[in-house]
Formats: structure tokens, sequence, C-alpha cells
């Protein structure tokens, strides 16, 4: 194999999810297709870290200072949804059922690999609470050990601030079959029940 | 020859996404002692493994040993969850602490059919606890630290041997992991007697017993003495307490 395919191959299995044998496929891709798609993928990666930066607000991804969701009006600046990360922005969004604003934490506490709340850049959320009348943060922190830890953090940190701190609900997913559930999924979906 | 599938309880101590669809996990098992597993097929499935390597979970698991590094991880099923650890920030750093603990101190594949039950019982006692979590954690990590086969010694001098009688205060050294007598020169760490008693019982099999709460100084002073202990001999960036301090900051 020439130097040049073995380097991009690298490059590319460097990338989450992405193992050397797809990284091969991916460079053979790459070379195999007209020289205009190699051209505008190398213009795109350069000017990724050019174009986009984060959302001085909210700390997702944005082409300007302030993203899209923290500039529009129509959006509810009353209420926070605090994530761990831009794509978990997306599914929310994707959803259709929230018209708040977002927190993008881009890391989680994780009590058994040590990474400590100075990982946590918590300082503009707590500001944003403060300065913003926000009435209510709601915590969209994945539901795993690390997710939980960091959800009680950030609620434990803004409970002096008197603002409405809520988790968001697991249970059940739709169309799921209490046979093939997890004990954790059955028994919170039991707390959580409601009245009909 | 067809490698055989053993069946064992485990516990995650650590998961790390591997490749394109895998994940490597640290288990401490019933049987094997602490091993490393290779879960393939773990984030590309949503069936196989879902939601069970997560940590504080008793799993019972079914691992395939071959010749490399690794068993594969044929199956797991969550046979006990600890959901209500996962409702108080305390009680997740207990157990964090913890299982980093036996993660970074125990070496692979010795088995120790009295830590994976300390362990265990460790998570049972936080899942019922409704006070007392730091105590419980504190005894705890003695009690792994002891099995590990540190164990430090809080009821006689390393110098020259001679006991502190009844109830007496002592000088414990983090460094060398015993206690320093006045006339040998003394220690750095202060510890009453009762502190030094509750540590003492701590190290033995009735560490989870704690039928009187533990003073403020008490748990202030074996706190220091056994995070010192650790941070010296088994890991250098053992806190006990980090989130906490960071709150009350």
């Amino acid at each position: 194999m020439a130097d040049p395919i073995l380097e991009l191959t690298a490059l590319l299995a460097r990338l989450p999810g992405v193992g050397e044998r797809t990284a091969t496929r991916l460079a053979y891709h790459i070379l195999e297709n007209p020289r205009d798609y190699a051209e505008a993928l190398g213009t795109a990666l350069c000017e990724i870290h050019k174009r986009v930066q984060r959302c001085e607000s909210c700390g997702n991804y944005a082409e300007g200072p302030i993203c899209a969701i923290c500039s529009d009006p129509t959006r509810e600046s009353n209420r926070i949804c605090v994530v761990a990360r831009p794509t978990d922005v997306n599914a929310i969004e994707r959803g259709r059922i929230y018209r708040g604003r977002y927190y993008v934490l881009h890391a989680l506490l994780s009590p058994l690999d040590g990474m400590g709340p100075e990982k946590l850049s918590l300082q503009p959320l707590v500001e944003r609470v403060e300065k913003r009348d926000v009435k209510e943060v709601i915590l969209a922190t994945p539901l795993s050990v690390d997710g939980e830890a960091t959800a009680l953090f950030i609620a434990r940190r803004l409970q002096e601030l008197e603002v409405k701190c809520s988790r968001i609900a697991s249970g059940l997913p739709h169309g799921g079959e209490l046979e093939y559930t997890d004990q954790i999924t059955l028994s919170r979906a039991f707390e959580g029940r409601k009245e009909v | 020859m067809q490698e055989q599938t053993n069946s064992t309880l485990a516990l995650v101590l650590r998961s790390l996404d591997y490749g394109e669809s895998d994940r490597i996990v640290t288990l401490l098992t019933e049987k094997f002692g602490k091993i490393g597993v290779i879960a393939r097929g773990a984030r590309r499935s949503r069936k196989r493994f879902l939601g069970t390597l997560e940590p504080f979970l008793l799993l019972e698991i079914e691992v395939r040993f071959g010749r490399g590094e690794l068993a594969g991880l044929e199956q797991a099923r969550v046979l006990r969850a600890f959901p209500r650890i996962l409702t108080d920030l305390t009680k997740i750093e207990a157990a964090g602490r913890a299982l980093k603990l036996v993660m970074v101190g125990t070496p692979l594949a010795q088995r120790d059919s009295r830590l994976f039950s300390t362990v265990v019982m460790l998570l049972q006692r936080l899942e019922e606890a409704q006070d007392g979590v730091e105590e419980l954690a504190l005894s705890s990590q003695v009690r792994v630290i002891t099995l590990l086969g540190f164990a430090p010694c809080f009821d006689a001098c390393g110098h020259c041997g001679k006991r502190p009688q009844g109830n007496r205060s002592a000088f414990f050294d983090p460094r060398s992991g015993h206690l320093v007598c006045q006339s040998c020169g003394g220690a750095s760490v202060y510890l009453s007697g009762a502190a030094r008693r509750r540590l003492i019982r701590a190290s033995g099999p009735e560490w989870h017993e704690l039928k009187t709460p533990w003073s403020p100084e008490q748990q202030k002073e074996a706190t220091t003495a056994v995070t010192l202990f650790i941070k010296h001999h088994i890991d250098h960036g053992f806190c006990n307490g980090g989130l906490d301090a960071e709150l009350s900051r």
C-alpha cells in the first residue's frame, strides 16, 4: 500500500466508531471517486474549525458567536435543557417537543474514571440562571452512572439559586416489551407511573 | 478444540469503547477475579448487552476464554440492580471510589471471593442506607485494602512494636502504613483511640456493621489516615469526598 493511503487510513481510523477496516474502505472510496469530491472534503475539513465555534451562551456549535437557538426570540428563554453533547440537542430538536433553550456540557462527571467537577464548565450556566430569570433547568444528561452523577451534581450546585431543577423521565420505550426490559428501567417506569 | 463457556457473577469496573461496535470491559468476577473481556457488538446491538455493561449492577455473565488476553463476553444479564445508589451523589461517589480502588489495586485473574462479596455487600448496604454513607464508604475502603494485601496497621508501633494501651490515641504514618509511638518520634496523622478502634474493626469481616455513628472528628481523622495511605500505596490520584468538597467550597 502506498504511503499516502496509509496516512489517510491512519487519520480516518482516529474518528470515533471507525476501525482500521472501515478506515481503509473509506480511504479507497475517496481515492476512487472524482478528485472534486476529495477536494471538497478536504476544504470542508480545513474550514470546520474556522467556521464553527462554540456558542457563547449555550456552548453548542454555531457559525457565529451565538447559535440559532439562542438568538431565536420565539424560544422560551426561561427554560434551559442541559445536555452532554451537541448531538443530544439535535435529537431533542428532532422531536419538536421542546421550545426552550439549551446548555451543552461537552463532558460528564465520571466517578469511576476520576473525571471530577473541574472538567465540567458550569459557571456560564450558573450566570445564565442568575441573570436571566430562568424558571426551570431540565437535566437531560444520559441515563448512565456518569449521566446520573452529573445531573445530581448540577442539581446540587443550582440548589441555592431557587430554580426548579427537573430530570428527564426514564421508562419503557414506545413499543417496548416488559419481558426484555432491564431491572433499572422497569423500576423507574414503576416509580414514574401516572394515574390514568 | 472448542473453547468452553464459563458462567460467573460479575461487577463492571470499567468500560471502554473499542473499534467500531465493541466494548472492552474490566470485570470483577466471583470465579476468576479481575478479568478483561471484549463485548463484541455491544454498541451496535440494542438487544445483546443493553443496559448491562454499567457499574453498580450485579451481573450473571458467560465468558469464553481463548488464547488472547481478553476473554469474550458471550452473555450478560442483570441479577440485581441497585437503583437507589443512582439517586444520591454521595452514594455514587462511595460506590465509585470502592470500585476504582478494586480496579487499580487488584491484579488480573486472582480469584478472591471475599473481595467480591465485600463489594457486593457495599452496593447492597449503600442501596439500603438512609444515612452513614461516608462511614460505609470509609469502612469498605479499609476492608478492601486489607483484602488486597496492603493491610495498614492501626494497633502497634511499626518501629518498637509497642501497642497503645486501651483507648489511647496514637500517630499513624501513611507512608509506612503503621503507627509510630511518641518514643519513636511520632507521625503525621493523629488518630484518637475511638477512630483507631473503628479502623481496626473495619479491616475485619464485620466492616459493614456500623452500630453507632462515627463522630465528625473520628470520621475526619480516619478519612485522612486512609486516604493518605491509599494515595501512597495504591492510587496516587485517589480522593475522598471530591464532589462534596467542590460543592461546599
